[in-house]
């Protein structure tokens, strides 16, 4: 025979046993109970223990409570909530400043970190001065120079055509040697650094008349046509300078740092042999040629130099004013690509022989202003004069120099 | 519909100020409980409001009971009613003496036991206790048929420990 248990019972007179069997407790409904209860005496007399203990525990509690139970306005709880959300507002808005504050302070400290790695960087002076190439950036004196490197540039290109236009009318060399001399002993006075002054073709002339007399005879008795070509040459070093100059004008002011450390080769470096001029300007990919090593080897005449150790992606040759060059390119990594511009380095002049000869092989690595963004130094090889330029470092340049096969 | 806390303030503060006396025995932080909970309930909307409530009392209870400046503050009071009591009349003393005794007695219960009775006390149902407590409905019957006779139990062990005292 089933009997409720306490629990039960203790549900029943709390009310939460159901009359119907919707509201079953311990799976049994109100109805099941008391039916149970009318027939069990046992059940009966442990229903009124439990009623005992209940009422009795009430009482207990009821003993315990706070005799003040005064309420007070709920108009003060409102305030207060509406106080309470308004401070709690404030300090979420205050978090939300210290936290954008932490943001701010990260993104400068990281920000000064880039900066200042960039600064301290061995190579950074040459890095900053490059990024200093945006027109915006380049100083007011700049015009000026560029001005004066492009005139420099056109006197001296019309000089070349008019000495080329002579020598194919095969005009003679008497009726237009004062004033071709006249023009040299100008370009000379430059030469030698002579602060550059308008003289009169006459008086050019005059000197270049004494220079004549106080010259060795076999100067005099040189063929027509080869003092045209050596006046050729000189003047197409000239044009050289002065491409370069005007290149350099354009270019970024940026120090440039120079691998020797004495006044001479300092001097010397500072004005790039006439070969330079090819690498000073860029050369449009649509003008290079794909070609092989052997191609490019024979077009060059001389072993293609390269980087040792690095991979090849392709080769190239383009011939500018009738000089051939070649062009390797070479992965450095998965984005980055060495360009190793390279031709024959062949003496124009007397002066171009004597300022090589006067550069210590080992120094002859030159730094040249960013072509394009990229990095560049010029190598010299033999008689092979290389440029290799990457969007890297200039140390790294120096160094990969080093690994030129 | 959202719930309209003014009627279930009045209904409802004076159990929640029993309760969470129960549970902090101090009548003063009890009333401040209450009000701190009735506080926080206007900025919310919630389903049963009542059992809502009795939620974060029971929170606010605990984390006052666990606050050791709340007990040292507890201390003080006591010692301070101690040194008071001699200027409360008989009924007075009495019926502190009789509080005091309730609160040893439901301390002498587990604190499933005690919340669930104090739950029962303070007008909630089975249902809601049983969400509170995270009992079955059906173990709520059973834990409050335990709770009240160790209850009653307790109480008259000390009722009688006082009258052979006294």
């Amino acid at each position: 025979m089933w009997h409720p248990d306490e629990g039960l019972l203790h549900a029943y007179l709390d009310g939460e046993v159901g009359a119907d069997g919707a509201e079953r407790q311990g799976g049994r409904a109100a109805d099941e109970i008391e039916r149970h209860l009318a027939s069990c005496d046992l059940c009966q007399a442990l229903l009124a223990e439990v009623r005992l203990t209940r009422e009795r525990a009430s009482a207990i509690l009821a003993h315990s409570g706070p005799t003040d139970l005064t309420m007070p306005p709920f108009e003060e709880i409102r305030a207060r909530s509406t106080a309470q959300s308004a401070t709690r507002r404030r300090i979420l808005q205050l978090n939300r400043v210290r936290q954008l504050a932490w943001a701010a302070t990260v993104v400068l400290a990281v920000a000064v970190g880039w900066y200042a790695r960039d600064r301290l960087r061995p190579d950074a002076a040459e890095r900053i001065g490059r990024s200093a190439a945006a027109p915006s950036s380049v100083p007011v004196a700049q015009p000026e120079a560029e001005a004066d490197a492009a005139a420099r540039f056109e006197v001296a290109e019309r000089e070349l055509q008019e000495a080329q236009d002579q020598l194919a009318t095969g005009r003679g060399a008497e009726a237009s040697e004062a004033p071709r001399e006249a023009v040299l002993a100008q370009d000379r006075s430059k030469a030698e650094g002579v602060e550059e002054e308008t003289v009169p073709l006459a008086v050019a002339a005059d000197r270049v008349a004494g220079a004549r007399r106080d010259a060795p005879t076999q100067l005099a008795a040189e063929p027509v046509a080869e003092a045209e070509k050596r006046r050729q040459n000189e003047i197409r070093e000239r044009l050289a300078d002065s491409t370069v100059a005007a290149y350099q004008a354009a270019a970024p002011v940026a120090p440039q740092r120079v691998a020797v450390d004495n006044v001479a080769n300092r001097a010397a470096l500072a004005r790039p042999s006439a070969a330079q001029e090819f690498f000073y300007r860029t050369v449009a990919e649509s003008e290079w040629s794909l070609s092989n090593e052997a191609a490019a080897t024979e077009y060059l005449g001389v072993s293609v130099a390269k980087v040792e150790d690095l991979p090849v992606l392709d080769y190239a040759i383009h011939e500018a004013d009738g000089r051939r060059i070649v062009r390797v390119r070479q992965r450095l990594d998965a984005a980055t690509v060495l360009e190793l511009i390279q031709l024959r380095e062949v003496a124009v002049s007397g002066l171009v022989d004597a300022r090589e000869a006067a550069l210590d092989e080992a120094r002859r690595v030159q730094e040249m202003p960013a072509v394009d963004s990229l990095n560049a130094v010029v190598a010299q090889r033999g008689d092979l004069r290389i440029v290799l330029r990457a969007p890297v470092a200039l140390e790294e340049l120096r160094e990969l120099v080093e690994r030129i096969r | 519909m959202p719930t309209d806390w003014s009627q279930v303030y009045r209904e409802t503060y004076q159990d929640l100020v029993r309760f969470l006396h129960r549970k902090v025995w101090d009548p003063d932080r009890a009333k401040d409980l209450a009000q701190e909970v009735f506080v926080r309930a206007l900025d919310s909307d919630p389903e049963n409001p009542r059992a809502w409530l009795f939620t974060v009392a029971n929170n606010l209870a605990r984390d006052e009971a666990r606050a050791a400046v709340r007990r040292k503050k507890h201390l003080i009071l006591l010692k301070g009613e101690a040194e008071a009591r001699a200027a409360d009349s008989a009924d007075q003393l009495e019926q502190k003496e009789r509080a005091e005794t309730v609160r040893k007695a439901l301390d002498a219960l587990t604190e499933k036991d005690r919340t669930v009775l104090l739950l029962w006390d303070a007008g909630l149902n089975y249902e809601d206790i049983a969400e509170q407590t995270g009992l079955s409905k059906g173990a709520v019957g059973t834990t409050l048929a335990r709770a009240r006779k160790r209850l009653v139990a307790a109480y008259e062990r000390l009722e009688g420990g006082h009258v052979a005292s006294g």
